[in-house]
């Protein structure tokens, strides 16, 4: 039972990042920290704070922390990264003007949205943080988009270079 | 009851005189003996946890610690995917072994658990190893909750009582996570504790059982202060803590009942002790939280507007009092305490909760009828020592959080009713007083063993020290009776209910002595708290409270020569210098020169301390004689 466990949670994520549509995002810099469960890198986007007069969603005021939102993501013309042109808590209308749609978690709700995705950390190898620390201020990644919301990170790159460890 | 190693112990000093009796013959008493060694020798061999057992023991704990800090590290030069390998062969390895040792061999049975919890943490790093390989930080606790369902469901299989600690342990974390990070406030743990209890007692687990009751108890918490946490207004959040409160009494009537119920069954007697300690502490809450002048915001607090859940939460607890009830009956055990409280909390409830007079006169009486039952019901039943033990510290607590928090509150916020505030206290300590002389008298008349003595020292050291704090110099003060309605009503009761019980007392009791000398304390503090006022004088009350005090100090020695207690006599000696030095450097610190203040003291200490001393001699000579007279 356990063995099936964790394939399904790796099954889950390896079709999560074959088959969701690949998005590129910018960061924004944020120190790295180290956990006893392995170093890892905090990724903070420029999603991940949103203005509210881009809420789309029914009564903006209701909001709070832990309620789900849906981020519509779009790539303007001749740019590199997505960025969120709408948020609401409603998946379905958002569903029907954009198809990049991705699934978070409100943090606080003060001057803006701050909003949580599940892709802000990036685990690296031990002591290897500090590298990406030295490049916080180039660094993108790229992450899968399911169509139900759900996204992984998959590439971290610094100046537009993947970074790999292995 | 005595330990099997003190009994033999005793044994083998009386085994002699009962030979010499005539009870046992020689060859008797060395069979008995030998029956009592060889039951502590079997004992001792069923405790004893063997060295190898223990070093096998920590080789597991490091072992696993091991596992966990190996994948944490992510190795640069190991990919992912070799890693995933590892963990699924680690898990398959380790319990593999188990399975052999175990199940095959059957023997070796400490090896065979080591690697089952080897395995049950393989797996947890099995999952946290995903989550670092795929980055995945969405929702941790979800990844806790799943190491602890693996965990809980191998060790119900296999009956192991280590995995269902780190199970337990997985799913408190992963409680308290949610509850702390997402505010989750988690309604079905609950069953977690259940559950687990349940699976605790089938493996013999105690410990397990009795950290099984606090989980549960967490969760009551974590209920009832997710649902204030919703409140966002002032007056109905304190009407919901109030009745939150009043919830303790059921809540700890139905714990003690659980507790005294559980103490018969084998396993869990241990347990039992705990949740009994636990019921009679939460039993106390109310009396410590609405015992004092809050602000209320409305008449009747149960069942209004915003507080329906607590009030439906407080008459669950109150059936549950009565299942409690009935079951206590069925196993023949004391439910007086529990119809108490039971009828109590109904009171309250009936009566406007919301009135201050009526909530702090309530809690008044309710705290005094609690000590007085709780001193006096098991005085009897040789099988109550945890009650017998709680009374007198229930007491004496009350006593220390009564007096600082009344001194608390005239220092910090009602310095124009310092006087009233410290004498409301002596009050109270007379009042505590006279319920511990009823519980003798009572127990006197039955024949029961009751030791009266701590709690009289305790009122009398609090008397002692209020009125200590009273001789400095205060500022003015306001008049008593231009204090809020219910301390005025408060304090009347106080000295009504002292009062009745001097009468009561001194019809029925023998020892009328110890009431004249509590009498003058007293009598002198009543009348002291009408007295102080607006329009007189910090020298006034100065004055007044240091004779006060040099009373008090003589009752408390010229008791002790009654009772021929040295230990009073010192301690009132003690005081009495503390008394002496503390107003002599009130005096001459501005008087004198460092220096000179210094060598004058010094040699009035020499002088005084030596005829102290020669009088306490004297007084502890009297009462040896006395003594020797006597015998």
């Amino acid at each position: 039972m356990q063995i099936a466990v964790l394939g399904v949670m790796i099954g889950n994520r390896v079709c999560l990042l074959d088959t969701g549509v690949k998005v590129l995002l910018k960061c924004e810099p944020v120190d790295p920290r180290s956990l006893i469960s392995g170093d890892y890198v905090i990724l903070n986007y420029e999603i991940s704070s949103l203005a509210k007069d881009i809420y789309t969603g029914p009564n903006l005021n209701n909001l709070k922390p832990n309620d789900t939102v849906y981020v519509a993501l779009e790539k303007l013309i001749n740019k590199k990264y997505w960025v969120a042109k709408s948020f609401s808590t409603d998946y379905d209308t958002l569903r029907k003007s954009y198809p990049v749609i991705m699934r978070g978690t409100i943090k606080d709700t003060y001057s803006t949205i701050r909003i949580h995705y599940g892709i802000e950390n990036y685990f690296v190898p031990q002591n290897q943080g500090l590298k990406i620390e030295q490049k916080m201020d180039d660094i993108s990644v790229e992450i899968s988009v399911s169509d139900t919301g759900e996204s992984a990170l998959s590439r971290l790159f610094i100046s537009d270079r993947e970074v790999t460890f292995y | 009851m005595i330990s099997l190693k003190k009994f033999l112990k005793k044994l083998r000093v009386e085994s002699p005189k009962w030979i010499s009796a005539g009870i046992i013959n020689d060859s008797q008493k060395n069979s008995l003996l030998k029956f009592y060694e060889d039951e502590i020798a079997t004992k001792k061999k069923t405790l004893s946890i063997g060295l190898p057992a223990i070093i096998m023991g920590l080789a597991g704990v490091l072992l696993c610690t091991g596992i966990i800090i190996f994948y944490a590290a992510n190795w640069r030069s190991m990919p992912p995917t070799v890693k995933l390998a590892q963990i699924f062969f680690l898990i398959i390895l380790t319990y593999g072994i188990s399975y052999y040792f175990l199940i095959v061999q059957n023997s070796n049975i400490l090896i065979g658990r080591i690697m089952m919890m080897a395995g049950m943490v393989s797996y947890g790093a099995g999952i946290a190893l995903v989550a670092q390989i795929y980055h995945i930080s969405a929702h941790p606790t979800n990844g806790i909750l799943a190491w602890a369902i693996g965990a809980l469901a191998l060790s119900w299989v296999m009956k192991e009582k280590w995995g269902l600690y780190l199970a337990s342990a997985l799913f408190f974390i992963w409680n308290t996570w949610e509850l702390i990070e997402f505010k989750n406030p988690n309604y079905f743990y609950i069953v977690v504790p259940l559950l687990f209890s349940y699976l605790f007692y089938k493996v013999r687990g105690s410990t397990g059982v009795a950290l099984m009751f606090f989980a549960a108890f967490f969760w009551f918490y974590q209920i009832n202060l997710h649902w204030i946490g919703q409140i966002h207004n002032n007056d109905i959040e304190t009407s919901s803590l109030v009745i939150l409160s009043l919830c303790h009494i059921p809540l700890g009537l139905i714990i003690i009942g659980i507790g005294w119920i559980l103490k018969k069954n084998e396993i869990l007697n241990i347990p039992a002790v705990i949740i009994t300690v636990s019921g009679w502490l939460a039993l106390c809450v109310p009396f410590l939280t609405l015992s004092w002048p809050i602000k209320l915001p409305s008449q009747y607090l149960v069942f209004q507007s915003g507080t329906v859940y607590y009030s439906i939460e407080l008459l669950l607890l109150l059936a549950g009092v009565a299942g409690v009830i009935y079951s206590l009956y069925r196993n023949n055990l004391d439910v007086r305490m529990h119809w108490g409280g039971f009828i109590f909390t109904t009171v309250v409830c009936v009566l406007p909760q919301g009135n201050n007079t009526i909530i702090l006169a309530a809690m008044h009486v309710g705290l005094f009828a609690f000590l007085f039952g709780l001193l006096d019901f098991y005085l009897a039943d040789p099988g109550r020592r945890i009650e017998r033990f709680l009374s007198y510290f229930l007491f004496i607590a009350f006593l220390v959080i009564k007096g600082s928090g009344l001194r608390i509150i005239a220092g910090a916020e009602n310095n124009e009713y310092f006087i009233a505030y410290c004498i409301g206290f002596i009050l109270y300590g007379v009042a505590s007083f006279l319920v511990n002389q009823t519980v003798q008298i009572r127990s006197d008349n039955r024949g029961y063993p009751f030791r009266p003595n701590i709690i009289n020292a305790a009122c009398a050291f609090a008397a002692y020290f209020i009125i200590y704090t009273l001789s400095f110099k205060v500022d003015d003060q306001n008049s008593v009776l231009d204090a809020a309605p219910s301390v005025l009503f408060l304090i009347f009761l106080l000295i009504v209910s002292s009062l009745a019980l001097y009468i009561y007392l001194w019809m029925r009791s023998s020892n009328k002595l110890l009431l004249v000398l509590s009498g003058i304390i007293f009598f002198s503090s009543s009348i002291m708290l009408f007295v102080s006022g607006p329009g007189v004088s910090w020298i006034v009350y100065s004055l007044l409270f240091n004779i006060l005090l040099f009373v008090a100090t003589a009752i408390f020695i010229y008791y002790s020569t009654r009772i021929n207690s040295r230990l009073l006599l010192n301690f009132a000696i003690a005081g009495f210098v503390l008394h002496v030095v503390t107003r002599y450097f009130d005096v001459f610190w501005d008087l004198m020169s460092g220096a000179g203040l210094f060598i004058v003291t010094g040699i009035i200490g020499i002088a005084g301390g030596w005829l102290l001393e020669k009088n306490r001699r004297r007084l502890i000579r009297n009462m040896d004689q006395s003594l020797g007279g006597t015998a």
